[in-house]
């Protein structure tokens, strides 16, 4: 592997269909949230963490890195977990636009409804299915 | 009497300084200070000076100073001093030659011959006072995968886990080898620290039983104190398979060290060496160890990890590999230039192999074989900064173990001679004279000091690197170069050199 692409890649292929993690438990393994977070957390949030983060340390990502992942399940934008780069997401209706800016999403979608920075370690996923199921992140 | 050999050190006294309060008389147990008959006067003895530096370091006016007594022989490359001197013991006393601490010969030290990364413009440094760096440190057996009902709800059932908010840990270091104040300095450290210390193989003192949640207890191969409860109190359990300073040899108490307390931890007669067998004498296979594994977390209910300390010897990556498939939970090796309180001077100088190679191996063996997941790795065998533990996490540790470093933290001068139980320090001797020195309210803030400064430096070291959770180091040979090494050891440290 040459590039941060190509790891970034083989690291959600290999969670997602050798290990059969969803796509939004992926996305947790490589933003993984600090530790004094995860110490606030409640009960079940907390050994989730802990334990995604005890067995899946070799995956975690540093540097800055700002990646949509699209597959046929949907489309995940992901933040490095200081977040070093900018990503914006917006929402209008049942569309989800991903941009580094603001104006980017604005110049094809001018009015949306809900426009956010995405965190550092929390990843949105929109999910293509039609029934959506509710990402509470 | 003929002494075939002269002295090793000159005490030297500056007269225009002493004011002769007599602090050195009292402090020093190899009686190289005492007073002229009119009681007025010090004066120096020098014979059985090891250059611990107490009346150095305690003297109001700093009027003393150790030199090395220099009695020239014909210069001989091959009969060193040394040599010489080692044969005109062993004529003497008809024994094996005892030393203490890690060898002092001058091998190869891989440490500094490694040079670690710095990030810059494509991938950006890290400022850790503006962001968190993460130190926290698991072990124990991790599953091959995450088992999820949902994001958020881990189904996932983990085997028991240890976390430490540090990478580094106190090595085995026994009651009876160091003093209890000295145990108990370190057990206090490491309670503040949120690691832990190890107990060796002279049990956990009652005294100390506050600490069990950071204690470390050790099954070795003469199973001082080996019950349920022992088990019990402890947060992981250790076999003690081998040690780095000593392979293949069992542990070694001389008897000037074994007092009333002693005796009655390890339960043998007062002032009997306490020679632990070479092997364990139930342990004479690989199935032999997975059994004992087995028993321990059976008498444990399944709530402890079990480690497995092996030496750094020849085939150490096969060995890590056994020990990893008949179960161990987590396997510390301990290469040859770790510290013990007494070993044949033959032995801790001349068996091993250093941890940095030992590592690399075991770590790209466990990789290689798809089992690095089943165990975590505790390096040993002489850290001596924080850049040390650096390079050893990069190479693929978990976790370091020190021993040395503390005990030199609490005064120890690295004199060599813990085996005579005189230690000026208080550190590793039973005599009350000289244990009533070390004050575990005073020291354990010492020990404390050392390795919060080092837990800053390791921070700083990845925040330079550009990253800023301690899992990112792990195994990440590609932060490492090496400089002046040959290919094979390139190879073997899994390394690439300086400049590519």
């Amino acid at each position: 592997m040459q590039t941060d692409t190509e790891v970034i890649t083989y690291l959600f292929d290999h969670l997602i269909r050798h290990h059969g993690l969803p796509v939004n438990v992926a996305a947790d393994v490589l933003t993984a949230p600090e530790w004094d977070e995860i110490d606030r957390m409640d009960k079940e949030k907390k050994e989730y963490f802990t334990n995604l983060r005890a067995i899946y340390n070799g995956a975690l990502v540093n540097g800055p890195f700002s990646v949509i992942l699209g597959s046929n399940k949907g489309l995940l934008a992901i933040n490095d977990r200081l977040k070093l780069r900018s990503l914006t997401a917006a929402t209008k209706g049942d569309r989800a636009y991903f941009a580094s800016e603001e104006s980017a999403i604005r110049i094809i979608c001018p009015e949306p409804e809900k426009v956010w920075s995405v965190s550092g370690a929390d990843p949105v996923f929109v999910p293509l299915e039609i029934y959506e199921k509710e990402d509470d992140g | 009497m003929i002494n075939y050999i002269p002295r090793r050190f000159t005490v030297v006294r500056d007269r225009e300084l002493c004011i002769d309060c007599g602090c050195c008389v009292r402090q020093c147990s190899n009686e190289c200070h005492y007073f002229s008959d009119d009681g007025k006067t010090a004066l120096v003895k020098s014979d059985h000076c090891v250059a611990c530096h107490r009346c150095v370091d305690l003297c109001p006016t700093g009027a003393l100073r150790i030199e090395k007594y220099i009695c020239d022989y014909r210069d001989n490359a091959n009969w060193t001093p040394a040599y010489q001197q080692e044969i005109c013991r062993q004529a003497a006393t008809g024994g094996t030659l005892l030393s203490a601490m890690g060898t002092p010969k001058p091998y190869p030290i891989y440490w500094d011959k490694i040079l670690l990364n710095a990030s810059q413009v494509t991938n950006p440094s890290i400022d850790p006072l503006r962001e968190p760096m993460e130190i926290r440190t698991i072990l124990g057996r991790k599953p091959e995968k995450l088992t999820v009902a949902q994001k958020g709800k881990s189904t996932t059932e983990m085997p028991p886990q240890v976390v430490l908010e540090t990478p580094i840990m106190f090595s085995a270091m026994s009651f009876g080898s160091i003093s209890l104040n000295a145990q108990k300095s370190l057990a206090m450290a490491a309670k503040n620290l949120g690691t832990l210390f190890n107990t060796g193989e002279g049990g956990l003192h009652p005294d100390l039983k506050e600490y069990t949640d950071c204690a470390v207890v050790q099954v070795a191969s003469g199973r001082f104190g080996v019950h349920k409860d022992y088990l019990k109190n402890s947060r992981f359990v250790e076999i003690k398979i081998g040690q780095g300073a000593k392979p293949g040899i069992g542990g070694h108490l001389p008897g000037e060290k074994v007092n009333v307390e002693v005796s009655n931890a390890r339960m043998i007669p007062e002032g009997s060496d306490a020679i632990s067998p070479a092997p364990h004498h139930d342990i004479y296979s690989i199935e032999d160890l997975r059994q004992l594994i087995w028993s321990i977390k059976q008498a444990t209910d399944n709530k402890k990890p079990v480690c497995v300390k092996i030496a750094a010897v020849h085939n150490v990556a096969a060995i890590a590999s056994g020990c990893a498939r008949a179960g161990a939970d987590i396997i510390a090796i301990d290469g040859f230039r770790g510290g013990t309180g007494a070993a044949p001077t033959r032995i801790r100088d001349n068996v091993g192999i250093p941890i940095e190679l030992a590592l690399a191996t075991a770590d790209q063996r466990l990789r290689d074989e798809g089992i690095r997941s089943s165990v975590s790795l505790v390096a040993a065998g002489s850290f001596r900064c924080s850049a040390d533990i650096v390079k050893a996490i990069a190479l693929g540790a978990d976790a370091c173990y020190c021993a040395s470093a503390p005990l030199i933290a609490m005064g120890c001068h690295m004199c060599q001679t813990c085996n005579t139980g005189k230690c000026n320090w208080g550190i590793a001797t039973q005599r009350p004279e000289l244990t009533k020195r070390l004050n575990p309210d005073m020291m354990h803030e010492r020990v404390e000091n050392l390795i919060h400064a080092w837990n800053h430096e390791i921070k700083e070291i990845m925040g330079g690197m550009g990253i800023n959770s301690i899992d990112s180091l792990r195994g990440n040979r590609l932060m490492l170069r090496g400089l002046g090494l040959s290919e094979k050891e390139l190879e073997i440290l899994g390394i690439k050199h300086a400049g590519e």
